[in-house]
C-alpha cells in the first residue's frame, strides 16, 4: 500500500511541449516542398474525361491553362472559354498564347506546353477552333488534361 | 543588483502559429501534378494536297456526331480499337488491306545512304534530300541499338476524323486508345531489346534517351486529324 500512497504525492509534470513547434515546422516545410499552389478557382463546370496514356507535365514547361466548360452560375449554362483566370473569346486565344509563351524562359519557349482543361461534354467544333488558334500562334505542344484511370505513367512520352 | 535577469520570450504560442500556417498550406495546395495526354499540333498554313497515299496505308477512324466509331467503314466498339490499331502498325497477318511492312537491315540502309550521298554531292542544299539523310541516320541509330526490324511505310497514317458536334470525351477516348496501341508496341520492343518497359526509360539519362529515340524510330506515332464539316 505504501507504494500507492507514495505515487499519489508525486507532482504531475506533464509532457514537455517545447519541441512541438519544431515538429509542426518540419511538417509545414514538408508540405510546402511537395505540393503546388492550387490554380485559381473558376466558375466553370469542368468534368475532365478519363485517360490512361498520360504523362506528367514538368512545371517549368507549363505555359498556361485554357479552360472550356459551362458557366456554373448562369442559368442557360452557356459554354465559355477561360484563359488562365479570365473569360475570353476564341479570337483572344492567339494573342494570349503568343504572350504566355513569350513570357517563358527563352530556351524553354519551343518546348513549352499549353494545357487544355476541357469539359467532356464540350463539342469538338469549339475545341478544334481553339486548336486552330493555337497553331497560328505556334503553340504546338498541347496537353489534354485528363483524370487518370488505371494509370500508365511514363516519364518520356 | 545591476544585472537583471534576461526575460525569455514565451514560445508557447509558436506551435499555434505554425499550425495555422500548416493548415493554410494544406488548403491552398494540391498534391498531385497535372497530368494529361500530350499531343503536338501541325504548324499553321494550309495543308498542301498530299501525294495520293495507297488505300491500304490509310487507316480511317471516324467519330460521328453521336459519338459512334466507324473504322475503315465498319462500326466498331471503342474497346476493340486498341488491338485494331496494333494490327495496323504490325500487320502480322499480312492482310492486303493493311500496310506492307518493310524489313530494315544495315545493308538496305547503307545502300540508300550511298544513294542519298551521291545525290547530295551534286546538289548539297536540297532540303528533301537532307531530310531523307536525317531519317536514314535515325534508322542506323535504331539498328545499332535494336537490330533488324520491320517498319511501316513512311506514308502510312491513322486518319482521325470527327464531326464538329462530336463530344470531347469521345474524341479523347479515341486518342487515348490510339496512344495505348503505340505505347504497348513500344513496351514490347523495349522489353525485348533492353529488358525494361518503354515507360520506365528516363528522358534525363543519356543512355535511356538514345534508347527512346531508337524505339520511336521503330514504332512511330502516326496520327493525322481532320474535322468533317
Amino acid at each position: 500500500m505504501a507504494r500507492f500512497t507514495k505515487s499519489k504525492k508525486r507532482k504531475n509534470t506533464g509532457i514537455s511541449t517545447a519541441s512541438l513547434p519544431d515538429i509542426i515546422f518540419i511538417l509545414l516545410f514538408f508540405f510546402m516542398v511537395v505540393t503546388v499552389m492550387r490554380k485559381t478557382d473558376h466558375d466553370l463546370e469542368i468534368v475532365k474525361p478519363y485517360g490512361s496514356e498520360i504523362s506528367e507535365i514538368p512545371k517549368d514547361l507549363d505555359a498556361g491553362q485554357i479552360y472550356i466548360g459551362s458557366v456554373k452560375s448562369s442559368e442557360n449554362k452557356e459554354t465559355r472559354i477561360m484563359l488562365d483566370d479570365s473569360y475570353a473569346d476564341i479570337a483572344d486565344v492567339k494573342d494570349w498564347a503568343k504572350r504566355v509563351i513569350n513570357e517563358m524562359d527563352e530556351d524553354l519557349q519551343s518546348a513549352s506546353i499549353i494545357t487544355l482543361q476541357i469539359d467532356g461534354d464540350t463539342e469538338m467544333g469549339l475545341v478544334t477552333d481553339v486548336k486552330q488558334e493555337l497553331r497560328e500562334a505556334y503553340a504546338l505542344k498541347i496537353n489534354y488534361a485528363v483524370n487518370r484511370v488505371g494509370a500508365r505513367r511514363g516519364n518520356n512520352n | 543588483m545591476a544585472r537583471q535577469n534576461i526575460q525569455e520570450v514565451n514560445a508557447g504560442s509558436m506551435a499555434d502559429i505554425a499550425f495555422l500556417l500548416l493548415i493554410f498550406f494544406l488548403v491552398t495546395t494540391t498534391m498531385d501534378q497535372e497530368v494529361g495526354i500530350l499531343r503536338i499540333l501541325p504548324p499553321p498554313g494550309d495543308i498542301e494536297e498530299p501525294a495520293p497515299i495507297p488505300e491500304r496505308n490509310v487507316y480511317e477512324v471516324l467519330v460521328n456526331a453521336n459519338d459512334q466509331l466507324l473504322v475503315e467503314g465498319e462500326p466498331m466498339d471503342i474497346s476493340e480499337l486498341r488491338s485494331a490499331a496494333i494490327l495496323f502498325y504490325t500487320n502480322t497477318t499480312d492482310d492486303p488491306d493493311l500496310p506492307r511492312l518493310n524489313l530494315v537491315t544495315k545493308e538496305s540502309v547503307l545502300l540508300e545512304m550511298a544513294n542519298v550521298n551521291d545525290l547530295l554531292s551534286m546538289n548539297s542544299s536540297n532540303s528533301r534530300l537532307l531530310q531523307k539523310k536525317k531519317v536514314l541516320e535515325k534508322k542506323q541509330h535504331a539498328l545499332n541499338l535494336i537490330g533488324v526490324y520491320h517498319e511501316i511505310p513512311s506514308n502510312a497514317v491513322i486518319s482521325l476524323t470527327n464531326d464538329r458536334s462530336t463530344s470531347y470525351k469521345a474524341y479523347l477516348a479515341v486518342q487515348n486508345e490510339l496512344s495505348a496501341a503505340v505505347n504497348q508496341l513500344r513496351d514490347e520492343v523495349s522489353m525485348n531489346s533492353f529488358g525494361i518497359p518503354f515507360k520506365d526509360l528516363d528522358q534525363s539519362i543519356k543512355e535511356d534517351r538514345e534508347r527512346i529515340r531508337a524505339i520511336r524510330t521503330v514504332i512511330p506515332q502516326r496520327i493525322s486529324e481532320s474535322v468533317r464539316q
